[in-house]
């Protein structure tokens, strides 16, 4: 987490985004202003789970490697993803739930399953979707593996 | 000019151990002043510059900058936060060597837009709006604002670094060496931007060269440097056309001159 002074370096890697792409393409490490002052990335956390980290009520931890420091977060602090006004900060949208757990609302990658063109989104967090999984959940691609068996 | 100066130093020096940096430097800039602090090699001149920019903590000695609000404050004394903000609002600091003042990774629009979203701008449109205008200024072609700087040539990298200062509006600018390092066509093209710009936002500036030329052609007054000294200073024409000090008439003899 950078105090002020790297915060206009934070906003300079989104206007190279939208230079480059037309749209601000970063889907990870996205940098948050937290509390109004800070300015911090918060990987491994996707883009997509920004907005869950504005006032939390976990106490959040991030990894800042290359201080080789630990950042905390505390419970109930305002978190805002750094945008533009006139490319506002949004999250993916995804037509269906996780294929494997069924999981709505969460940040899904797309996994290519054969070279015909299939492919499935599934949670990014495999051990909340292996979670999942163990109690019961099962999204439309695990309901026909085990109908099909 | 307003009544008071923007700038006010008292007594400064520097020292890197036993060794003088700087020594008794007291001046005043005015607003709209451009200063030239000229001097041969190790007279003392970055180190000056250096102090009075804050990127080093004088020894001893005060100065003084008469903020925005109309209070002088004593730089020494400003907190971190406020002093960087300073920094990157109202002053601009143009190196010798574009790469030190240029993030020479990202955009030539990025470069001059940095400082614009430093100060709060929120809308990519007129930051790129902006950023556009100022390539223009300094005669950078307008599609070039998406390459970096490192396909620039050094000409053009330094007048990207001077775009890249000047668009907050500072009311002070500090350059050491701006041409030192380009070719004498270059230099001459640079310095009549340079003087153009400077006399179009009534900039204050603090210029180090060891050229008098430079120093003729943009500034209305001079210090003349020596060993971590002042030894002489005044008006840029009266000290280049009669030179009081024996040490200047040998500079401006040229027989000092690099
Ligand atoms: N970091 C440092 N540590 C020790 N001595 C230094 C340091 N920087 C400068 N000096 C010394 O301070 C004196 C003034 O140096 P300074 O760099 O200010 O001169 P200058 O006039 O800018 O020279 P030039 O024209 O070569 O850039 C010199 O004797 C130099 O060796
Ligand atoms: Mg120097
Ligand atoms: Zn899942």
């Amino acid at each position: 987490m950078h105090a002020l002074e790297e915060y206009g370096l934070m906003h300079v890697k989104l206007y190279e985004d939208i230079a480059r792409n037309g749209h601000i393409a970063t889907t990870y490490a996205y940098p948050v202003k937290v509390e109004g002052r800070y300015v911090m990335d918060p990987s491994p956390t996707p883009k997509f789970d920004n907005p869950k980290m504005h006032m939390s009520e976990a106490l959040q931890l991030f990894g800042a490697g290359r201080e080789k420091r630990i950042y905390a977060v505390p419970p109930y602090t305002e978190v805002v993803s750094l945008d533009f006004e006139d490319h506002p900060f949004e999250i993916q949208h995804f037509d269906k739930p996780c294929a494997l757990c069924g999981a709505e609302h969460v940040y899904l990658d797309e996994v290519v399953l054969d070279d015909k063109g299939g492919r499935m989104f599934v949670c990014s967090d495999t051990d909340h979707c292996e979670d999942r999984r163990e109690h019961g959940h099962a999204g439309h691609l695990l309901a026909q593996q085990e109908a099909a068996e | 000019m307003s009544a008071v100066p923007l700038l006010k130093v008292n007594d400064v020096s520097k020292f890197y151990g036993s060794r003088t940096g700087c020594r008794n430097v007291s001046f005043e800039l005015w607003p709209g002043e451009v200063l030239a602090i000229v001097g041969e090699s190790g007279s003392g001149k970055t180190t000056l510059l250096s102090c009075l920019s804050t990127r080093l903590m004088p020894s001893s000695g005060i100065v003084e900058y008469h903020m925005r609000d109309g209070q002088y404050r004593d730089l020494a004394r400003m907190g971190e936060a406020e002093r960087r903000f300073l920094m990157r609002t109202d002053w601009g600091f143009v190196h010798q060597n574009p790469a030190d003042g240029l993030r020479m990774t990202v955009s030539a629009g990025a470069n001059v837009g940095e400082r614009l979203m430093a100060v709060g701008d929120r809308h990519y449109g007129n930051i790129r709006a902006t950023a556009a205008d100022w390539l223009r200024r300094v005669e950078i072609e307008e599609d070039r604002i998406d390459d970096q700087p490192r396909a620039f040539s050094g000409g053009m990298r330094q007048r990207l670094q001077i775009a890249r200062n000047l668009v907050t509006s500072p009311r002070l600018v500090f350059m050491d060496e701006p041409t030192g390092g380009l070719d004498v066509s270059v230099q001459a093209r640079l310095l009549d931007l340079v003087r153009g710009l400077v006399h179009d936002l009534g900039l204050s500036a603090i210029i180090v060269t060891h050229d008098l030329a430079v120093a003729r052609l943009l500034s209305h007054r001079m210090m003349v440097m020596k060993d971590g000294l002042v030894i002489e200073q005044g008006l840029t024409d009266r000290v280049l056309d009669d030179p009081r000090e024996p040490y200047t008439q040998l500079l401006v003899s040229s027989i000092l001159q690099v």
